[in-house]
């Protein structure tokens, strides 16, 4: 029975997609087993914690890969080359929502659209790690930014990032220690008070 | 590298590092408080990421697997497509943009070919005008004024044909047209004021109408007088040409007649006034046929004398007087014609001229004539 049954746990990606685009549905399950989780939270984190956007985006993005299963090239790594097609995707929404904001019903300039007022519920939440880093996170640039979320977040390492970025590795090597160290000195406060 | 230095932090203490993983995490930190602030920075990031995650609901699943068991031909159509856009199945038949194109084209479709069939008259006219330059000239190709349109069609009523076999029956029926179409505008463009009650044109002929006259004396009869009674039954102005062709055209007494009165006649009496003419015709002819048998008499008087009487004659010829006293029962007997001839009026009138003073002359002439024949 082993024999005549097909272990996918021990095909690469590459080797599941190749079985997919032959025609094996099989194979395409795999595939969604391994990075659905990682797809859906990445967008989760991108598109502003939206739960609802980030499973619609997950949807088209796996479509996009059952219709079209010969747009991506075997010679390339399949999980840079899904992470660069979701990122693509993410910044296509960016732009959307910035031709939405411009033309449309939003706050106009020098009036807040929240409250910056910190309520004593929230006070005691900025003690909170995890919230702190996210608005660490969102001060600091974008590039320095997806660096850092892909190297942590989504666990890529140095060359998985460049190749998803499609940018040189010294040059993530660098957004990342920039990165890393500004959040380090700034939530170190946290750590002196939980001691 | 940096995956190296990131685990070698979270994985051992500073004290720990050798020479070669202390030179890798000391791009990261510089001494040993950094080491322990960055591992408990990495670590409380894992923590958080690990906290802040989601998990995907099955119906994510169940749509993407039912996507995959599709068959390729209803995958073909991304959601963005076109007949997904024009046939939307979640909206009524009303509602799909294929149905309200489809409308509005139907709609402007038929608006223009609507629009397309209605012609106003006066354009017709022009097309017909077109044709009939087009007919006629036949050297013209371009289109019509309607000055020029009006213009061609006068002359064609007014030339007459020559023969029924130089036109065409198609011609001839565009003629008609042509013809009533031309004599309704003249009947508008007429003075009617001229003609008087009692159907007589009464007003002053001009110049052109002379000539017109003058020059319709050596046309037809009848061709004239049907025109004429074409002309005559719409107007009075054509009558007022066509009517001195109705006279007979040698007669000059008459057209002089009819041009010093102007009676000419008009739209209702045209039958009673051709039997007038007729009759008036028929008058004068038997008027020129006494003229010529009074000439004829007068010749046969004059030889019978001649023979019979040659005083006579010569008195009759130089003194140009006729003789009362001459022997009319002689002349009666030898020419019957002369007793047919001879008349009560004209008796009369020659008794109006007989007396005279002949007698002298007579007597001196007789004398000669004597005196010659001894």
């Amino acid at each position: 029975m082993r024999l005549l049954k097909k272990d996918y746990s021990k095909y690469t990606d590459e080797d599941l997609m190749r079985s997919f685009t032959e025609g094996d549905k099989v194979a395409f399950e795999h595939i969604y087993a391994r990075y659905e989780s990682f797809m859906v939270n990445f967008f989760y984190r991108k598109l502003w914690s939206d739960r609802i956007k980030a499973e619609d985006f997950a949807h088209d993005l796996f479509t996009k890969i059952i219709d079209k299963p010969e747009s991506f090239d075997l010679s390339r790594n399949f999980k840079t080359w899904l992470f660069s097609v979701a990122n693509n995707m993410c910044k296509n929404e960016y732009k959307k929502q910035e031709v939405r904001k411009n033309t449309g019903y939003d706050v106009p300039e020098g009036v807040e659209a929240t409250d910056n007022t910190i309520m004593p519920d929230k006070a005691v939440d900025q003690n909170n790690f995890s919230e702190q880093l996210k608005i660490e996170l969102n001060k600091l640039n974008e590039k320095h930014r997806e660096v850092f979320e892909l190297r942590h977040f989504e666990g890529l390492s140095l060359n998985e990032i460049a190749e998803t970025l499609e940018i040189n590795a010294g040059t993530v090597k660098s957004r990342l220690h920039h990165a890393t160290k500004t959040l380090a000195e700034k939530l170190t406060v946290f750590r002196k008070t939980m001691i | 590298m940096i995956k190296e230095a990131e685990n070698i932090i979270l994985t051992k203490q500073y004290y720990e590092l050798s020479a070669d993983e202390l030179a890798t995490v000391s791009e990261l930190v510089a001494n040993a408080e950094e080491f322990e602030d960055m591992k408990w920075f990495l670590a409380s990031t894992q923590q958080a990421l690990v906290s802040e995650k989601i998990e995907a609901s099955p119906d994510l699943k169940k749509k993407v697997m039912a996507h995959l068991n599709q068959p390729a031909e209803k995958r073909r159509f991304w959601l963005n497509g076109v007949i997904p856009f024009l046939l939307p199945e979640d909206k009524k038949f009303y509602q799909k943009p294929a149905f309200q194109m489809s409308i509005a084209a139907v709609l402007i479709i038929g608006f223009i070919m609507i629009n397309n069939n209605s012609f106003k008259d006066s354009t017709v006219a022009l097309n017909d005008g077109k044709m009939i330059e087009d007919k006629v000239g036949g050297e013209k190709s371009g289109e019509m004024i309607p000055e020029e349109a009006e213009e061609v069609s006068s002359t064609l009523v007014l030339e007459e044909p020559e023969s029924a076999e130089d036109l065409g029956g198609a011609e001839l029926a565009n003629t008609r047209v042509v013809e009533d179409a031309v004599v309704y505008e003249i009947v508008e463009e007429e003075e009617i004021d001229e003609i008087g009650h009692d159907g007589y044109y009464s007003g002053p002929l001009s110049d052109d109408d002379l000539k017109k006259i003058e020059q319709s004396k050596d046309k037809d009869l009848n061709n004239l007088s049907t025109n004429g009674n074409n002309f005559g039954n719409n107007t009075g102005k054509v009558e007022k040409t066509v009517a001195p062709a109705i006279v007979d055209m040698d007669d000059e007494t008459v057209v002089t007649t009819n041009n010093n009165t102007q009676n000419v006649p008009g739209q209702s009496g045209g039958a009673k006034d051709q039997s007038d003419f007729k009759g008036k015709k028929k008058a004068d002819k038997k008027e020129g046929k006494d003229r010529r048998l009074k000439k004829t008499n007068t010749d046969a008087y004059s030889s019978n004398s001649e023979v019979a009487n040659k005083p006579d004659v010569e008195q009759n010829i130089a003194g140009g007087y006729y003789d009362k006293n001459r022997d009319d029962s002689k002349l009666k007997s030898e020419s019957d014609d002369a007793d047919v001839i001879l008349e009560d009026d004209k008796e009369k009138e020659y008794k109006e001229i007989r007396p005279f003073s002949a007698h002298v002359n007579e007597t001196k002439e007789l004398k000669k004539l004597f005196t010659v024949y001894k």
